[in-house]
């Protein structure tokens, strides 16, 4: 009886990665065209992409098929840049992989609850790398914690602060710049 | 709440909205699956290679799930495997062997592994010097082959001419060993032998092996064929030390 019950969960389980499969595998190619610029190199992005979602299959079962396509979205993202990483094409440090200062301390937080500032914040997200971006998406778009991003991503939960810490400090700065700029 | 706090929590709730009001504008911008031209088409080698992946990736979950639950069962079967096989040999050594049994239970056959770590140094000697015991009868036709003796165990093979065989494997009981039995095309009935408990794993069809363990006061025995096994038993009870 166990092992009925055993080869319905896996016969789901297969029928849900074929869905996966049937339905994504297209605009993931387009996902990863578009970052690597090579057809080879972004069809082995989505295979490897699928190697993560039959690994971490539970995490695909949304009822949003947005949040789905979302999720499948971030780890092509981050497959093809870790892509690009090793092949050492990125020649710029993004703003957020620096080490930046916490300076919070000075930031003008009674003026940030405005419109303006909303603005400038959704604007500023675009300058962020993808992985710091990715970071956010996990923790505020999906709920992560911080271990189930870092098990998600195969990254340590130490690299999963640190990110998040950047991410935010760097947000901090632009917006500190462009207060600057305004005044 | 602190200043501090608080400033961390209008930067959290402002940033976690422009982070959904981002992702939700990326997710309508990125086109639908079905809007993409062929030039998104996956070549036919990838295409393969995912289909592979998958498939792959369901068979090893399909051994890992059965591999987790064949676990359970081992641990069941390592309190009812002793209990009911442990009568099967006489004598305080037989049971100090079988409970230091460990029982290796896969899909589809179990291992018995066996080692005595009571056996007093009596109980050793006294196996050391433990003889064969060999069949008296054979079913018409059948003749002794061959016997093999690897460390401890000793397999001793019958034939007859139409090139079906008999296997006897005979193990003392205070060695390490092994005994596989595949129970995947079988029945396990109780039986005795020689007054001793036996089990006598029947096969379901023709084709498949039956198989026979029993023990005395010094060895264990398995007995396997494709013959009946109604026969596997009148072997055993003919069974006399040479």
């Amino acid at each position: 009886m166990l092992l009925c019950i055993t080869a319905i969960q896996n016969d789901n389980d297969r029928n849900i990665v074929e869905r996966l499969y049937r339905e994504n595998y297209r605009w993931m190619l387009y996902i990863a065209k578009q970052i690597l610029k090579d057809q080879d190199k972004a069809e082995d992005a989505v295979s490897q992409t699928f190697v993560k979602i039959i690994d971490k299959l539970q995490k695909f079962s949304f009822e949003d098929c947005n949040k789905t396509r979302g999720l499948i979205g971030i780890l092509v993202k981050d497959i093809c840049y870790d892509m690009l990483k090793a092949e050492k094409h990125q020649s710029f440090i993004p703003i957020d992989e620096c080490d930046l200062p916490d300076n919070s301390d000075d930031f003008p937080f009674d003026q940030l609850l405005s419109k303006e500032n909303y603005q400038s914040m959704l604007s500023a997200l675009s300058c962020l790398s993808e992985k710091s971006n990715n970071i956010l998406r996990l923790k505020y778009v999906y709920g992560y914690s911080d271990s189930e991003i870092s098990h998600f991503l195969n990254i340590s939960q130490e690299n999963v602060r640190v990110r998040l810490h950047r991410a935010k400090a760097a947000l901090l700065q632009i917006l500190k710049e462009r207060s600057a700029n305004n005044e | 709440m602190n200043k501090s706090k608080m400033n961390d929590r209008i930067f959290d709730a402002m940033l976690q909205a422009a982070v959904e009001e981002k992702f939700q504008k990326e997710m309508q911008e990125l086109p639908q699956s079905k809007d993409l031209g062929d030039e998104y088409e996956l070549s036919q080698p990838a295409q393969l290679k995912i289909k592979k992946m998958i498939q792959k990736a369901y068979r090893r979950s399909a051994l890992l799930r059965i591999e987790k639950i064949s676990k359970r069962v081992a641990i069941i079967l390592a309190i009812i495997i002793p209990t009911s096989l442990g009568s099967l040999l006489s004598g305080e050594a037989s049971r100090n062997a079988i409970f230091n049994t460990l029982l290796n239970w896969k899909s589809d056959h179990v291992d018995i592994h066996y080692q005595d770590r009571n056996t007093s140094s009596n109980i050793a000697s006294s196996t050391s010097s433990s003889s064969v015991i060999k069949p008296t009868y054979l079913p018409e036709g059948f003749f002794e082959v061959q016997t093999v003796t690897v460390g401890s165990k000793s397999e001793t093979e019958y034939r007859n001419n139409h090139g079906i065989k008999i296997f006897l494997d005979q193990i003392p009981l205070a060695k390490e060993g092994t005994i596989a039995v595949d129970t995947e095309h079988t029945t396990r009935k109780e039986i005795e032998i020689q007054g001793e408990k036996a089990s006598l794993f029947v096969a379901n069809t023709a084709g498949d092996k039956s198989y026979l363990i029993w023990g005395n006061h010094s060895s264990s025995f398995l007995l396997s064929s494709k013959i009946s096994s109604d026969q596997l038993v009148k072997i055993a009870e003919s069974m006399k030390e040479k």
